[in-house]
């Protein structure tokens, strides 16, 4: 859907309504919503762009917002019990931003637990379905939100990527999911996870909508300390789908450490694409491939584990009934209303935080994280953009509980962009046997969104599956 | 240092250490990030912001948020008299 056509505002949100209505039971993209309240929005804005108020492309456009992120008078639970009934008393920056260009906010969509997870099974709330297949995961974090785009339960949706929860739910849903440069979209009212990596991104239906959609969103703001001003921004203005010349590596051992056969000939069939599009497409030694995944998630449950104190039962968020004393209701409170896979994470950072374990494991994280940088800066002086899969296979079933390290382990070519707070985009490019979508991510160098823009819109123009237009 | 003690420092009771998953699942996640020790990472600087900024400093002034005490405390499990509430502590 191109924002640049639409004619009438409303039916557009009718539409959307109505899909609410007819497959929200089923999918479950939402934790909160509310139709009438979403109608009222509608009527109004629609009256104030006849009055010219509102000139923006997104005037009146349905879009979904992570529950993660703070919407002032709606309720905002991060997928957890801990916040079921929190209500946030201000909007998130970009939620802020989204108000004032005249957008329609639908509702909150569903999301693992504080975004610890990439099937959205572990929210309180339970599962999201993924509209390709319903007995399979949507992906996660940011499973709701992929779902509602793919479904047309909204437009377009916020998500947050802090490992690729933005663009793994992407690629298993068929949608663009696209993270950018850390730092250049406020998080001011994201609930934190591990804020060296925590990026708000998008989920569309098209490349050109991720690109007008980032014009709006980025921005320094003096109220999140690590914002800043984009160098390059204009996104939307600069966005062709030129490859010519481009130089796309492809990192052989990253693809060698394993991915499923339909992946890897969907990898193969974007690389020829591109190339026969003028790029300059080279398969090349990233190295490190095996320290990506274990820095990146002993530094996220680090800082997970010093975000998540505050929630301690006391000022917000849920209370144990008939505490005994002050650090019983602190611990009671924890236990009784975090799930399985947030106590693993808090107990695991705290232990590498803790005193006489800290070189050991979270300084020396910190340190191959500098490595890892290096790394990539190395492969940047050679390569405009790199070429993997999004995920190492399409979307996995419901219900099937493997061990937490398989888990993390798929999440490979996602950490080393949040490792390293370059940008990075995924595409849906092809089908499986089955017909599940699959994802090709697009990552380049801290503040080239631009290039990497344009290569996705190629591989957009290029793809002979069918996903929206 | 015990399961116990991690549970503890982690704000969260000592029988949730207890189960005997739990522990298997703490043991084996950290001996994958044992894999780090393979990496000689003697000189290296450690990175703790992958994008360099300068701190970003303002004056300290008060500026109203559009909201007070009533929308904060609405969110409070216990509140009494514009105050939060909780357990005896002395």
């Amino acid at each position: 859907m191109n924002m640049n056509e639409k004619t009438d505002m409303n039916p557009l949100a009718e539409q959307v309504l109505d899909r609410i209505r007819r497959q929200e039971d089923l999918l479950r993209c939402y934790i909160s919503y509310d139709i009438e309240a979403v109608r009222k929005q509608a009527a109004s804005v629609e009256k104030k762009i006849k009055d010219g108020e509102f000139r923006s492309p997104f005037a009146g456009i349905p879009y979904a917002v992570k529950d993660n992120l703070c919407t002032a008078g709606i309720r905002t639970t991060c997928g957890s019990k801990m916040l079921e009934h929190f209500v946030p008393a201000y909007d998130a920056a970009v939620v802020e931003k989204m108000k004032a260009a005249g957008a329609v906010l639908i509702g909150k969509t569903n999301m693992d637990e504080f975004a610890f997870g990439s099937s959205t099974e572990t929210s309180f709330f339970g599962p999201t379905r993924n509209p390709a297949d319903l007995s399979r995961t949507p992906g996660g974090s940011s499973g709701g939100s992929a779902a509602a785009v793919a479904s047309g339960e909204a437009v377009m949706a916020l998500g947050t990527d802090t490992g690729g929860s933005v663009r793994q739910p992407a690629s298993h849903c068929g949608v663009v999911g696209t993270k950018p440069t850390y730092g250049v979209i406020s998080r001011w009212g994201l609930i934190a996870y591990a804020s060296s990596m925590d990026t708000v991104g998008t989920l569309t239906r098209s490349v050109e909508d991720a690109a007008t959609l980032l014009d709006v969103l980025v921005g320094e703001d003096e109220r999140d300390s690590t914002s800043l001003p984009h160098p390059r921004p204009g996104f939307r203005e600069i966005l062709n789908s030129d490859v010519r010349s481009l130089r796309i590596g492809i990192p052989a051992d990253l693809i060698d450490a394993g991915v499923s056969d339909p992946v890897a000939s969907s990898l193969e069939t974007a690389a020829k694409a591109l190339k026969e599009a003028g790029a300059i497409v080279e398969r090349f030694e990233i190295g490190l491939a095996d320290y990506l995944v274990p820095t990146y998630y002993l530094i996220a449950m680090a800082e997970a584990s010093s975000n998540l104190e505050r929630f301690d039962g006391v000022k917000y968020g849920y209370r144990t009934a008939d505490p005994a004393s002050l650090s019983d209701l602190y611990q009671k409170s924890r236990a009784e209303a975090f799930g399985e896979e947030v106590k693993r994470r808090i107990m695991l950072g705290t232990y590498v935080l803790s005193s006489g374990f800290y070189d050991e494991y979270y300084l020396k994280a910190l340190k191959v994280r500098r490595l890892i940088k290096e790394t990539y800066d190395r492969a940047f002086c050679k390569f405009d953009c790199i070429l993997t899969p999004t995920a190492p296979t399409t979307s996995p079933l419901l219900g099937e509980k493997p061990d937490p390290i398989s888990v993390y382990e798929s999440d490979l070519f996602t950490v080393s962009a949040n490792l390293t707070g370059c940008p990075a985009i995924s595409v849906p490019w092809s089908r499986d046997e089955k017909g599940l979508p699959i994802g090709i991510q697009l990552m380049a160098d801290v503040f080239c969104e631009g290039t990497m823009l344009r290569a996705a819109n190629a591989l957009e123009t290029l793809r002979e599956v069918r996903f929206y237009e | 240092m015990t399961a116990k003690e991690i549970a503890k420092l982690a704000g969260l009771p000592e029988s949730e250490a207890e189960r005997s998953e739990v522990r298997e699942d703490l043991e084996k996640i950290l001996r994958y990030f044992s894999k780090l020790e393979d990496l000689d990472t003697g000189d290296i600087e450690p990175l703790v912001q992958p994008v360099y900024r300068e701190n970003a400093l303002r004056e300290d002034e008060v500026k109203d948020p559009g909201f007070g005490t009533k929308e904060v405390l609405f969110n409070a499990p216990d509140a009494k008299d514009d105050m939060i509430r909780v357990p005896r502590t002395i």
